[in-house]
């Protein structure tokens, strides 16, 4: 991807991040540009989530500065926040799916929250499971299933919004091979399109077969970035 | 606060879930409407009761014996003189024992051993409606109790100190608990919102995750809210209603020698106390989220 090109979607200057005396992240200053597909890896305690985590504002930087979007996240009112959100597609690594919700309801909510009209969430979702190939289990509840029908689900509720940066957290690490290469095939997809595809994964396989730029993170430092 | 058919679903869809805590809300919103509703009820037949004492009321003035007629005609005058007195009336002695034959015909056994007439002449002196506070009916009757002629000013002086002191205390009460049953009540919605709300705590996380604005998350507990308030008031007021109704079936036979009908209130009354028992179900809600996403 030529960055004169495309526009930084992610830009990152000199971002810290502690957990009390802990550093997380340290120094990390990087772009990411719209429609790429990055991995973030790392061993475990890289601070790969940690990363995902404060693109989504779920962590603040404790220094730099970080824009998404153009939205200057340091200056961002907590009341706003879904403003940011809405620009994601998260995948969570225990899928965070709501048990008392069926997969219709799980991923119609993010429709019903931007507003949209019920016809028009039927049609989308109905289409969007179609796609991930789950449409007939969309009456039933999360812990009735297979933990690969559960990050199909998650993927639908991530892609759903039609959001401009999918950001997915070992989205393979819990499933099966075949299952694994499904959501990957999906995830592909949907970056074919045009979405951005930020993965954090520690999985090196994953990154083989895939063609992306990897942004290597070691005790929370920036250690190699390959394209 | 959006009220739509998804939100209105996702509230009684939590209902559901949570059976139990909701009726346990809804049973103290009923008590707190009934027990409000019943001192409501008693100031307003007491108050009731008060303005049509009011608008019979009038002084009975004995007259002397052996008064001349001249200076019973001027007695008289002067008292129709007087600025809070709409009329005077002449009652004879034998006119005052014919009405009370009359007024008291159960017991007319009473009178059949009587000899002479026991009452004496009387003035009924009717007062002009606008001047019927017990200040000045006292100054009048003081005012009656000058005349040489008069012997006698009765008005009933002690029971309408009571009535009244009772219709401002009943009134105080219904004020003090109103209060009181308010704050109890703002208190227990609060405290079920506040649980429904922890027991749904990753629910909302991820809905705040997933891009939902605050106004989405809190709209079904604000609906919530509101239904507590109205079908808790609403219930509240039908428990009033029947039980006002068996009780004031016997009270009304009871009552009705003293031409007195309690009667239940109005519609608009029970109107705005079911809007206020909203308003309780909604603040409850408004406390509980405030705190509630201030935290998370």
């Amino acid at each position: 991807m030529n960055p004169s090109e495309v526009p930084a979607i992610v830009r990152m200057f000199n971002i810290y991040k502690r957990f009390e005396k802990m550093p997380a992240l340290s120094d990390i200053s990087l772009e990411i540009y719209s429609g790429e597909m990055v991995f973030i890896t790392g061993p475990s305690g890289a601070g790969k989530t940690t990363f995902l985590k404060l693109l989504y504002m779920a962590e603040t930087a404790t220094a730099g500065q970080l824009l998404i979007g153009g939205l200057n996240l340091a200056r961002m009112k907590s009341s706003k926040l879904y403003q940011l959100r809405r620009k994601f597609g998260i995948i969570f690594q225990d899928f965070k799916l709501i048990p008392s919700m069926t997969v219709f309801e799980n991923v119609s909510l993010v429709l019903e929250a931007m507003g949209e009209k019920k016809k028009l969430i039927d049609k989308k979702v109905s289409k969007v499971l179609r796609t991930v190939g789950i449409e007939e289990k969309k009456d039933l509840y999360p812990p009735s299933l297979s933990g690969g029908e559960q990050q199909r689900a998650a993927v639908a509720r991530a892609v759903i919004g039609e959001p401009d940066i999918i950001l997915a957290d070992e989205p393979t690490g819990s499933l099966d091979p075949e299952s694994a290469v499904i959501i990957m095939d999906l995830l592909r997809e949907f970056n074919q399109k045009g979405t951005t595809l930020i993965i954090a994964t520690h999985s090196r396989e994953l990154i083989k077969s895939n063609r992306g730029r990897v942004i290597q993170l070691n005790k929370g430092k920036l250690v190699e970035e390959v394209l | 606060m959006i009220i739509n058919s998804s939100n209105f679903k996702r509230s009684l869809k939590d209902i559901k879930n949570n059976r139990f805590l909701h009726s346990l809300t809804l049973v103290t919103i009923m008590l707190s409407i009934l027990i409000v509703g019943t001192f409501v009820l008693f100031a307003s037949n007491a108050g009731e009761l008060l303005d049509r004492w009011k608008s019979g009321i009038k002084l009975l003035v004995y007259i002397e014996d052996n008064v001349s007629r001249s200076e019973l005609n001027r007695t008289r005058l002067e008292i129709a003189d007087f600025d809070e007195v709409e009329k005077v009336e002449f009652v004879s002695a034998e006119k005052g024992l014919k009405e009370l034959k009359e007024d008291m015909f159960r017991q007319k056994s009473i009178f059949e051993n009587l000899g002479n007439n026991p009452l004496p002449d009387s003035f009924e002196v009717f007062m002009k409606k606008e001047r019927k506070d017990l200040k000045t009916i006292e100054a009048l009757v003081k005012k009656i109790e000058q005349f040489q002629s008069v012997s006698e000013v009765e008005y009933g002086k002690e029971w309408i100190g009571r009535f009244v002191k009772v219709i401002s205390l009943s009134r105080l009460a219904a004020i003090c608990m109103g209060a009181v049953f308010f704050m109890v009540t703002v208190f227990i919605v609060a405290n079920t919102i506040r649980l429904a709300l922890y027991s749904r705590k990753q629910e909302i996380e991820i809905m705040q995750l997933v891009g939902a604005d605050n106004r989405f998350i809190k709209s079904p507990f604000y609906i919530q809210g509101l239904l507590h308030g109205a079908v808790g008031g609403t219930g509240g007021l039908l428990i009033l209603f029947l039980l006002f109704s068996l009780f004031s079936m016997n009270m009304n036979q009871d009552l009705s020698s003293f031409m007195i009908k309690i009667k239940f209130m109005s519609w608009q009354a029970a109107l705005i106390i079911i809007f206020c028992s909203t308003i309780v179900g909604w603040l409850g809600c408004y406390i509980s989220i405030k705190q509630f996403l201030k935290y998370t």
